[in-house]
């Protein structure tokens, strides 16, 4: 049951990428993790390697590129790139206009709060099988 | 022979010639006796004519009866008349008689005579003969007798003419002296006779537009005096009378300035009424004058000299109206309308009048006091050829006159003009269109006011520029205190998540526990302190919204995330007066109830086993009230007042910031609405806010 599901997380901050990635394998301990430090990085290597089915974890406030210019970028990318996988921003910012901003993106399936719970977690991975 | 025989023979010779003598003498004289009889029947057939002719017979039986006349009097085969002027068109009429003529060959004839009206003279019998005139004679003419008769005064001018055929000339006699002595007396008869019948008729118009005439100067409401070429009175009307009070017969014969009184101090109408009598000319003016009973009135009079044929004075006819109330009236608009032009002097916009041909008929300012630079009266057409500087605003005012007119809307616009040393003066100008239902012409006038804004602009500038600059201020702390407390956030919440996960992955002990949820507790402290300074920044930053909100759903939210954060049981109520739904600002609603709820659940009584919280809420037409009551602590008397200041806490072993009530207080105020604070110490608070409702119409502002 736990097994085929993959996450991706993006976010600048180590502590928060530790703490997402002992969530999720405490809910699910079988699950593929790919942690991204730096938005760069994450577009560069997401850019050239297509990903499907994949869970999306994306932070918003970040350095050099922030969650909207990447999901802005992912949405510029062929459909078939991402085909069947699901993208959340995770943020802990309480700004109303980021969760305003976020609802305008066709890419985006939801908006959580950080610290995202076990429950959260729970929720959608089970949504994605 | 002897000479007796011979003297015998010789005296009967000269008796033979004698007999001869008598004898031819004797032809003569039956000659002459035969002439004259006929010249008798001639005179006697005249003088029928005449007879008959004086008769009151019409015009067409009177040319009848002369072409008969012509022919039986002249002896001639046909009679003609040509009148020159009978229907006004150029050819004349031609009648005749004894001859029959096709159409074509009566035009011939009426140009022919025509022509000859215009060559012979007048008062003389003219005998035409086909051999020496045949030219300007018809052809089939032989003989033709004419005579032209004119009445200048009239302009009327006729040929009469009696004519004999080439055919039947051998039938008739030549025409001789009798018969141009009698054809001339015929027509000198004629002459006569038109002439009478022309002023018979004009007498009788003469005569039935004298009655008119009198009729009116008799019924007219002015009044009518005829005096003889001296001034005195010869005649009044009834009107005079009314007006005066004076009667025909108490003034005939005077001079009505001797009678009629003049109020004083008309020196200058004296003096022009004097002057123009004096040279009999006609003169029209106003004057004052006094009637019988001394009472005064605006007399109009126009005074006529009247002159007979000979162009001597006969009379003066002076025809009066009593203008008392024209004038009376005239002033009273007169002051009217310089009330309103002073007012409109003083007022502080720019007031003209137009029409829709561009002429200005009212303008509140001068040439030099008003912007326009223009005078009041003057065509605003030709204004713009005569001031090259303002005119473009003219133009532009002509154009948007013919807008306005256009669409019968009133049409506002911004203008500049330049000022003195090159600055520019802004103004606002309106263009009214206004349609004078009461006048005949039921003409547009267009009123343009014009108001000189040149202040409010230079206001207008720098409150843009402020405005500008303080947006640019309040987005920039907006995004400070978001990235703030963003970043304070941040770590905080890793803590938690690592808390979370610790409980999760490891059996830790009862003491680690402990410290454990110390630290959580504290953190979410600090995160709520977060919270809090980023609502009250956000209050005092952010306009109030109207969004309609289902109270007992928005309570009943506050309700589940307060229990969440409190260990021990607190009983929670609502209870609702009025509809749940209210159209408010969502945040600061929840915001304002999170605070009073979560301070009355803060300050609880630990020491009872049932404390609670109820919320009432009680929803009036133009009002909201929101009650927040309690059993808890209560707050002393002498704290009531400073509760509501910021980091104030009643309490120093309270866990709050010491900013829910400021900012309870502060949001209620960015709401126009109040908060009153009721408590006694130990038994309870209640702290009611009461808000005041939009209703939909306002949620567009």
């Amino acid at each position: 049951m736990n097994s085929f599901l993959r996450f991706v997380l993006i976010d600048d901050d180590e502590i928060f990428n530790f703490l997402h990635h002992s969530v999720i394998k405490e809910v699910f301990p079988k699950a593929d993790i790919l942690s991204f430090q730096s938005s760069m990085e994450a577009k560069e290597h997401l850019g050239t390697n297509p990903l499907r089915g994949a869970i999306f974890l994306i932070d918003i406030r970040m350095p050099e590129l922030n969650g909207f210019e990447l999901v802005e970028y992912f949405e510029s990318l062929p459909k078939e790139h991402f085909t069947g996988s699901s993208f959340y921003f995770l943020t802990s910012s309480l700004d109303e206009r980021d969760k305003t901003r976020a609802r305008n993106y066709g890419l985006i399936n939801g908006y959580l709060e950080k610290p995202i719970s076990i429950e959260k977690i729970r929720e959608i991975g089970e949504k994605q099988r | 022979m002897n000479d007796s025989e011979e003297s015998l023979l010789k005296e009967y010779r000269e008796l033979q010639l004698r007999v001869t003598r008598f004898s031819a003498i004797e032809q003569e004289l039956i000659n002459t006796r035969d002439r004259l009889d006929h010249e008798l029947i001639l005179y006697k057939r005249l003088q029928g004519f005449t007879q008959r002719a004086i008769q009151n017979i019409n015009l067409f039986e009177f040319i009848t009866l002369l072409l008969e006349a012509i022919i039986d009097i002249v002896e001639v085969e046909s009679s003609f008349i040509y009148i020159d002027h009978l229907t006004g068109n150029a050819e004349g009429e031609l009648f005749q008689e004894g001859i029959s003529l096709d159409i074509a060959r009566k035009a011939h004839y009426r140009s022919v005579f025509q022509d000859l009206l215009k060559r012979i003279g007048p008062k003389q019998a003219v005998v035409l003969h086909a051999e020496k005139d045949g030219e300007i004679l018809p052809e089939e003419l032989h003989t033709c007798i004419c005579f032209r008769i004119e009445i200048p005064e009239h302009g009327f001018s006729c040929l009469l003419a009696g004519a004999i055929t080439k055919k039947n000339a051998p039938l008739y006699q030549e025409l001789k002296n009798k018969h141009n002595t009698i054809f001339e007396i015929l027509c000198n008869q004629t002459e006569t006779l038109y002439t009478n019948r022309l002023y018979g008729e004009e007498l009788q118009k003469t005569k039935a537009e004298l009655q008119k005439l009198s009729l009116i100067a008799t019924q007219t409401a002015n009044s009518v005096i005829i005096t003889n070429r001296f001034g005195e009175v010869e005649w009044v009307n009834k009107a005079f009378t009314r007006t005066t009070g004076y009667s025909l017969e108490e003034i005939a014969g005077r001079k009505p300035k001797d009678f009629l009184r003049r109020m004083p101090g008309q020196a200058d109408e004296e003096k022009i009424l004097t002057e123009y009598l004096s040279q009999k000319k006609e003169v029209e003016l106003t004057v004052v004058n006094l009637n019988k009973n001394g009472n005064p009135y605006y007399n109009r009079l126009q005074i006529t000299p009247v002159y007979d044929q000979t162009g001597q004075l006969t009379n003066f006819i002076s025809i009066q109206r009593d203008i008392t109330r024209e004038v009376l009236y005239q002033k009273e608009n007169d002051s009217i309308r310089n009330f309103f032009e002073a007012v409109l002097a003083h007022a502080p916009a720019e007031i003209m009048v137009v029409d829709s041909q561009g002429k200005l008929l009212f303008y509140n300012r001068t040439r030099e006091t008003g912007m326009w630079g223009i005078e009041s009266r003057e065509a605003l057409e030709s204004t713009l050829l005569q001031h090259s500087d303002p005119s473009h605003c003219i133009e532009r005012l002509l154009h948007h006159i013919r807008e306005a007119e256009k669409s019968a809307g009133s049409i506002q616009y911004e203008e500049v003009f330049a000022g003195s040393e090159g600055s520019e003066k802004n103004t606002m100008i309106s263009v009214q269109p206004y349609r004078d239902e009461k006048s005949a012409e039921n003409s547009m006038y267009f009123i343009v006011t014009l108001v000189e804004i040149s202040e409010i602009k230079k206001i207008e500038k720098t409150i843009m520029r402020n405005n500008e600059e303080l947006r640019k201020i309040n987005s920039e702390l907006d995004n400070f205190v978001y990235s703030v407390s963003h970043d304070l956030r941040s770590p905080l919440l890793s803590i938690k998540g690592i808390i979370t996960l610790i409980f999760h992955a490891y059996d830790v002990s009862s003491d680690v526990e402990k410290y454990l949820r110390m630290v959580e507790t504290s953190i979410n402290k600090l995160d709520g302190n977060i919270r809090e300074i980023l609502e009250y920044s956000r209050n005092s930053r952010l306009e109030v919204k109207q969004e309609k909100i289902n109270l007992e759903t928005t309570i009943n939210s506050i309700f589940q995330e307060v229990k969440y954060s409190v260990d021990s049981m607190v009983l929670l109520d609502m209870e609702f007066e009025g509809e749940k739904e209210v159209l408010s600002d969502r945040s600061r609603l929840t915001t304002i109830l999170k605070n009073l709820i979560s301070n009355s659940v803060r300050y609880r009584r630990k020491d009872i086993e049932t404390p609670h919280v109820i919320v009432s809420v009680k929803k009036e037409p133009e009002v909201l009230y929101i009650k927040v009551s309690d059993n808890g602590v209560g707050i002393p008397k002498e704290q009531r007042e400073k509760v509501f200041e910021m980091f104030y806490r009643g309490n120093a072993a309270s866990s709050g910031t010491g900013l829910g009530l400021y900012i309870v207080k502060e949001i209620v105020n960015k709401m126009n609405g109040r908060v009153v604070l009721d408590s006694e110490p130990g038994k309870g608070t209640a702290i009611t806010v009461s808000l005041p409702i939009h209703h939909d119409d306002y949620i567009s502002l």
